[in-house]
């Protein structure tokens, strides 16, 4: 009978179905807000896949947490697992979380896509959050008859770890076991602990047991999560819980002779609900000595072994060998550091690429880490792949362990390509004559101050202000004085009577120092009759006074009378002089000058010169 | 009236135009070849006080905080670096080491998708240059003009120069104008990892994101101990300490 039993709580399904879903706790997001991602993993099997996000180029992506439940059905494990992400986004626009999916075996899911639209902050709808994930009843009471320390009362739960006192890093395995006399009705719903500051992993549920406890036989189910602190001091595990329905009132004995009817009898009567929980569970995590620490321990804990092969010994330089070098043990694999390889002057060393090959059962995390590169040799001979060390701490032995590889040797012939003629060596042809980087640096220092006196010149022209409105300002002044006088050039009329005082005058002076009265009296009077002509837009030849009379009172209508008499009478007095010479003295040509300059400046001034 | 930037440039300050003494340069370099990389910044910061247009002396200095390696050295190394870029963008070792240390950050030099040779021509001149370009051909086309205006004998033969000179100032004042309104405008450079990027001007505002050190940033506002940052690769912006950025400009 207990075999039965165990064979219907224990039998796995013959494929595990998986299945996948994934939820947000809003649609729309402002850019300096976030939302949450939930996804939701489950299978009827005791290992869970890890979903497989998809490319999210609009979102920065934070990992949140991950909770587990493991729920048993009439002897099948249905497990769930549940994964939190926190979406902060980057970028404004429709955004699609595409669908994440999960494999296990042969089954494959995923989930729907899921559209999100990015606003920004001030866009963003005042709408409360909804819930990830429908959200829970209250916790369920201890029920009377349940308890945690063991005794007993038909159902109950333990929980214990194999080590109160670990160094940071090494593995501490949790185990709770739940005892039940009864059968259940319901499934029994298992929900971890917190167990921050640590890295869990979880640890495939052994076997069920029977176990005696004060006269009475119980069924023994056990979970087991592998813990690793990561800090030093008190770490605390928090509360398991499990939830599960009981027969209320009777009690069915599984090993009593009369099992099958007290069994059905049962399924007459009503379930009672029953939360059962673990006490919390402080471990006082020990910090690594420092005493004995090798350089270069990269935070491995646990006991481990270290080797390196090639596949090929007996090669031709230039040609790729595969080294690959593995780390295996039992520890947090995971966090393993990659390996320093030491310096190999003699190769070319390509990058390394690491894989994870981890194995898990009651007793905790074991497996190995292989990380695998390619070298190839640049020279010819009997080349040594030193030994690579690998350092750790085993906490068995509370010192530091240093694991190294057996160095290797090659037996490189010479290659092809330091066969051939040295030449110039084309990108990408690999050569015994090819330059290798090395290492990455940042250039050298400058000894010389170069070229400072032109670049402080140039920020002396950009930084000139408004000095540079100068040439701006003569530009236009240029434009201005050269458009006027084009003007000006182009009406010789206005530019005569412009020119006109000026010319008189120059005649005036002129006749001052004229040899003889007779010049001096025709610059006189060619000075008054070339002004009048000008002024007036005549042929100065001709010109009579009687013309210049009647165009001085019809162009300058309110000149004073005694200007145009003293025209007349000036006139007059010049072909006086003119025609009788010899009657002619200095004092009259100088009177004469004297007269006409007073008499063109008050012209001037009468016409608006 | 030709002669007037040349009166400029003799205007200008003294110590823009004084390069640094070769003897005391070799001395800071003694001290960062010693590895005493504090002292040789410390030589550094004195020399550009006097020669602040120096590029060799901002991209010395950028080598010696980069070597330190203390908190905050690799962001002022860039914030150098960036100087030296901004007054000799034609320099290959200043451009190397720029684009070397902006990979620790998680940045590249040339903006992701342009061609190599179209981010080195693009940065052929620095923005003073062309801004000096851009003046000396706008006063070579207004004296050129006003000489046509004036000289009207002389017209046929100035007015190609002045043609020229014109078109060299729109060509100049384009690319220019192009560079101001691209790229960084008021660039800082975060001196602290992770440093904190608040949604708003104090303490009490949430923590946004955070921006690794040497992440270059633009500045857009500022209210007391705060800036107002954009990071243009992310388009994100919030405020920072100021004490967490060092302005570039």
């Amino acid at each position: 009978m207990k075999a039965l039993l165990a064979l219907m709580l224990l039998s796995a399904p013959a494929r595990a179905a998986v299945s996948i879903n994934a939820s947000v706790n809003k649609t729309t997001v402002a850019l300096n807000d976030q939302i949450v991602l939930t996804v939701t993993v489950s299978a009827d099997a005791s290992s869970l896949p890890e979903p497989e996000m998809p490319s999210l180029p609009r979102f920065n992506v934070h990992s949140a947490g991950r909770s587990q439940s493991m729920t048993f059905i009439n002897g099948r494990i249905s497990n769930s697992a549940e994964y939190t992400f926190v979406l902060v986004p980057r970028l404004i626009g429709n955004a699609v979380i595409g669908p994440i999916g999960a494999h296990a075996g042969s089954q494959n899911a995923q989930t729907e896509p899921i559209a999100v639209t990015i606003v920004r902050p001030e866009e963003a709808p005042q709408q409360p959050a909804q819930p990830a994930a429908p959200a829970a009843g209250p916790p369920g009471r201890p029920q009377r008859g349940a308890r945690t320390g063991g005794g007993a009362a038909p159902v109950f739960v333990t929980a214990e770890v194999d080590k109160k006192n670990p160094f940071v890093n090494e593995q501490v395995v949790y185990t709770v076991r739940f005892h039940y006399a009864v059968p259940l009705l319901g499934n029994a719903e298992w929900a971890p602990p917190n167990t921050t500051g640590m890295l869990s992993e979880d640890l495939p549920p052994s076997g069920h047991q029977t176990a005696s406890i004060q006269g009475r036989t119980y069924n023994v189910s056990e979970v087991k999560i592998a813990l690793f602190p990561l800090t030093p001091g008190e770490k605390t595990i928090g509360k398991g819980s499990i939830r599960c329905q009981v027969q209320k009132g009777v009690e069915v004995d599984p090993f009593a002779s009369d099992f099958f009817r007290q069994f059905f009898s049962a399924g007459l009567t009503m379930g009672e609900p029953v939360t059962l929980e673990t006490s919390p569970i402080t471990l006082s995590v020990r910090a690594l000595p420092e005493a004995g620490k090798p350089p270069g321990f990269g935070g491995a804990v646990g006991r481990f072994k270290a080797k390196a092969v090639v596949d090929n010994a007996s090669v031709k330089a230039g040609d790729a060998v595969n080294l690959t070098y593995t780390v295996e043990g039992s520890g947090n694999l995971k966090a393993l550091a990659d390996p320093s390889l030491p310096d190999m002057p003699e190769f070319r060393v390509y990058e390394t690429v690491s894989s994870l090959n981890q194995t898990k059962d009651g007793t905790g995390v074991r497996g190995s880490k292989v990380y695998r590169t390619v070298v190839v040799p640049k020279v010819s001979g009997d080349l040594t792949i030193p030994a690579v060390q690998f350092h750790y701490f085993d906490p068995a032995q509370q010192r530091f362990v240093s694991a190294a590889t057996d160095p290797i040797v090659l037996q490189v012939a010479p290659g092809e390509a330091a066969q051939a003629p040295v030449g110039f060596s084309a990108a990408g042809q690999a050569s015994a004559t090819a330059i290798t980087t090395l290492s990455e640096d940042i250039r050298h220092v400058r000894s010389r101050p170069g070229a400072d006196a032109v670049r402080a010149a140039a920020a002396a022209v950009a930084g000139a202000g408004w000095l540079h409105a100068l040439p701006a300002a003569l530009l236009v002044l240029s434009g201005a004085f050269a458009a006027w006088r084009d003007r000006y050039e182009q009406d010789p009329v206005r530019a005569r009577a412009r020119r006109a005082g000026r010319a008189a005058e120059e005649r005036l002076t002129r006749s001052r120092s004229a040899k003889g009265l007779h010049e001096s009296s025709a610059l006189v009077g060619e000075a008054l009759v070339v002004y009048l002509a000008d002024r007036l837009a005549l042929p100065p030849s001709g010109l009579t006074m009687r013309q210049a009379l009647e165009q001085m009172r019809k162009r300058w209508p309110a000149l004073p009378e005694g200007h145009i008499e003293q025209v007349r009478r000036l006139w007059a007095e010049m072909e006086r002089i003119r025609y009788a010479p010899t009657t002619v003295r200095d004092a009259d040509v100088a009177q004469l000058r004297d007269a006409v300059h007073e008499l063109l400046k008050a012209l001037e001034e009468a016409t608006g010169r | 009236m030709r002669a007037l930037p040349l009166t400029l440039l003799l205007l200008a300050p003294a110590s823009a135009l004084a390069s640094p003494p070769p003897e005391r340069l070799e001395a800071a370099n003694r001290l960062y070849e010693a590895s005493l990389f504090t002292e040789a910044a410390d030589s550094y910061r004195e020399l550009l006080a006097q020669s602040p247009h120096s590029a060799a002396l901002h991209y010395n200095l950028g080598n010696a905080y980069f070597r330190q390696g203390t908190p905050g050295a690799l962001g002022k190394a860039i914030a150098s670096y960036f100087r030296a870029f901004r007054l000799d963008p034609r320099d290959g070792d200043i451009r190397a080491n720029l684009d070397f240390a902006l990979r620790r950050s998680g940045e590249e030099l040339a903006p992701a998708g342009m061609p190599p040779a179209v981010f080195l021509l693009y940065n052929l001149l620095s923005a003073r240059e062309l801004a000096a370009l851009f003046w000396l051909a706008f006063w070579a086309a207004c004296l050129s003009g006003s000489a046509a205006f004036l000289a009207a004998r002389a017209r046929a033969a100035v007015r190609p120069v002045a043609f020229a000179a014109a078109a060299g100032a729109v060509f100049f004042g384009a690319w220019w104008a192009l560079r101001l309104s691209s790229g960084f405008k008021a660039p800082a450079v975060v001196t602290l990892q992770d440093a904190e990027v608040r949604s708003g001007p104090g303490e009490n505002f949430p923590v946004n994101f955070k921006v690794p050190e040497g992440r270059r940033v633009e500045r857009l506002d500022e209210k007391g101990p705060w800036f107002e940052i954009g990071v243009p690769r992310e388009g994100l912006k919030g405020w920072i300490l100021k004490t967490s950025v060092e302005p570039v400009g």
